[in-house]
């Protein structure tokens, strides 16, 4: 069996007093496409420049491919494109490429060639004097050209239009798909996410809240309305209860049915899913280490 | 990388090129009229026969403190390493944090201590070609313009860093220092003001070591040279006086003068004074031939915290990223 794509055993980070990241525990299998979920400063940009190498952990260790972040292997294997999508302005998009092809030994020139045509990106302007969206795609056509066995995209999506997303995520799936490669992409947008996922891990305060197969998550949770008044049995294993009238909706974990006719159940999406859990930080809901192990392969 | 090192820097490179092409300008226009005379001078003093001193008797009044003021126009010459370290050190790492290029940089194929190292070395071409060519322009005109008698490269403090093996040193310094303040500050702009600031306090800190290089040489001071011995510069570096009274104690000139009234402090008249009373009065100097040493000595200082500052830098960013 391959070592996993990206493991991380009790990862901390600790800015001076406040920690991003505690504990964290994550293994994912090669081949997975994941989506890292949760809100603003849940340490999803942390637990990617871990990653990438781009920090230090307070204690615990990262691996990819089982290699240290930053040596010379896992920097050959692992391609990152940061929020903010960073490239030197003054360069143009021809000289960013060249540059990137001088920095990593292997390099698809046609990839970068056929996916920078069809963008219709000038290969003459310079970075600095391209749109946003544009700027976005010349780095991600600088991770891609590098052939990663990890490709890390923070927040990939931010700066596109609900439009360019769509068509983003596709081309992006069509690019990786071909060549296995492991994608671990943040995003706050989980809707944008439904369809090209194959695993979520949900990141909150620092810890690993959810991690695990969507359908399979999905296949084992699922909602439940009901009376507000009435008490579900305790053999139920809910992660949230919100009330809307005299209506109570529950978000449950497994697949017991309740007999009373009264509540309803019915399948859950990935949204609602992930913000149940985000909505009960401390949730006795924490998914147990049956979710986190993962088989291989993908 | 060489090349992306030459693409990222080259304005920069351009920028100080062009201020030490400026400078060269100017001072090459106002010392190319000394090249003749001082070669008259030199003749002078190298055959050191009447006949060779002639022409030299006729003119060397003419430049007695001529331009007196170089000194100052010669100091802008010492702003050239500081702009080597402002503007090729400290952007080196402040700038990619500043822009978050880092990001960009570090995640290629190639480890952060290797994009270092290759910058570097860049960099330090650049600088010891930059120091050099500072070099041998202070030095040519510090050769042509002592004539005026004001010109001393020993002695003056400024001068002294501007020509001769210091200035490639300067400027290697320079950059190391800015880079390594880049790494801590990680703003260009604050990066770039703290490494002058820093640069002209080590400087300073180095004209207060500068005399004790070397435990001066003791004279009994001569005063009124006879004959040709009038024209000659010696670009001696004299540091004051050591007069002691006839128990030996070391007094100030204040106290010889009142010991020996009426006279103005260290001139020959004291001094003659305080012989005669079984004191003593010697002076106290670095000879010209002493200047090589003192030279080495500074660049060995500077070469010394340049790998260390270099040194510190590397580990660190080699260690860790954020």
């Amino acid at each position: 069996m391959s070592s996993p794509a990206l493991q991380t055993q009790l990862l901390s980070k600790r800015y001076r007093r406040v920690w991003a990241l505690r504990d964290c525990s994550l293994t994912v299998a090669p081949g997975r496409v994941v989506a890292l979920v949760g809100p603003n400063g849940a340490g999803k940009t942390t637990l990617l420049h871990a990653a990438a190498g781009l920090l230090t952990p307070t204690s615990g260790t990262v691996r990819v491919f089982a290699e240290v972040p930053g040596t010379p292997p896992a920097l050959s294997t692992v391609a990152f494109v940061a929020q903010d999508k960073p490239l030197y302005d003054s360069f143009t998009v021809a000289q960013l490429v060249r540059m990137a092809r001088g920095l990593n030994r292997q390099w698809d020139r046609a990839l970068a060639a056929r996916r920078l045509a069809a963008l219709e990106i000038p290969l003459r302007r310079r970075a600095g004097r391209l749109s946003g969206g544009q700027q976005s795609q010349v780095a991600f056509t600088l991770a891609v050209a590098k052939r990663p066995r990890l490709l890390l995209l923070d927040e990939p999506l931010a700066n596109l239009d609900p439009l360019a997303r769509t068509d983003f995520m596709r081309e992006l799936m069509g690019t990786v798909a071909a060549n296995g490669t492991t994608v671990v992409l943040s995003s706050h947008a989980i809707s944008d996410l439904v369809g090209t996922c194959d695993w979520l891990v949900v990141l909150n305060r620092g810890q690993v809240q959810v991690s695990g197969d969507i359908d399979e998550l999905l296949g084992a949770h699922h909602a439940l309305s009901g009376p507000a008044a009435d008490r579900l049995p305790d053999t139920v294993a809910v992660i949230t209860r919100t009330e809307s009238g005299r209506q109570a909706h529950h978000l449950v974990r497994g697949t017991a049915p309740v007999a009373d006719p009264r509540w309803t159940s019915r399948p859950v999406g990935l949204e609602e899913l992930v913000l149940g859990y985000l909505r009960e930080p401390d949730a006795a809901a924490l998914p147990g280490p049956a979710l986190t192990t993962i088989e291989g392969g993908g | 990388m060489l090349w992306l090192a030459w693409r990222q820097h080259r304005l920069q490179f351009l920028a100080v090129a062009a201020v030490l092409a400026a400078l060269a300008v100017y001072l090459i226009h106002i010392t190319l009229p000394m090249v003749g005379p001082t070669r008259l001078y030199q003749t002078c003093v190298t055959l050191d026969t009447d006949a060779a001193c002639e022409p030299w008797n006729e003119i060397w009044s003419r430049f007695v403190g001529e331009r007196s003021d170089l000194t100052q126009v010669i100091a802008l010459a010492n702003v050239l390493p500081g702009l080597a370290g402002a503007f090729w050190g400290a952007p080196l790492i402040a700038r990619e944090f500043e822009r978050g290029t880092h990001r960009l940089a570090w995640t290629q194929g190639v480890t952060r201590l290797r994009w270092l190292t290759v910058k570097l070395v860049v960099l330090a071409c650049a600088a010891v070609l930059g120091g050099t060519a500072q070099a041998v322009l202070m030095t040519w005109v510090a050769d042509n313009w002592r004539i005026n008698q004001t010109i001393n490269r020993f002695n003056d403090r400024i001068l002294f860093d501007a020509v001769g093996v210091v200035p490639p040193a300067l400027w290697l310094f320079s950059v190391a220092l800015g880079t390594a303040v880049g790494l801590v500050i990680r703003r260009t702009t604050a990066a770039m003001a703290v490494t002058l600031a820093a640069l002209a306090l080590v400087l300073i800190g180095l004209n207060f070591a500068r005399p004790h290089y070397a435990t001066p040489a003791t004279r009994v001071p001569v005063y009124g040279q006879e004959g040709r011995d009038m024209y000659r510069i010696t670009e001696e570096w004299r540091q004051g006086y050591l007069i002691r009274d006839r128990d030996g104690k070391a007094i100030s000139s204040w106290e010889a003068n009142a010991l020996c009234p009426a006279m103005t402090g260290a001139d020959e008249a004291v001094r003659d004074c305080l012989i005669g009373q079984g004191g003593q009065m010697l002076e106290r100097y670095q000879p010209a031939d002493r200047f090589a040493r003192f030279q080495w000595t500074e660049n060995g200082i500077l070469l010394a915290g340049t790998v260390l500052i270099g040194g510190l830098t590397i580990g660190r960013l080699r260690r860790r990223a954020d």
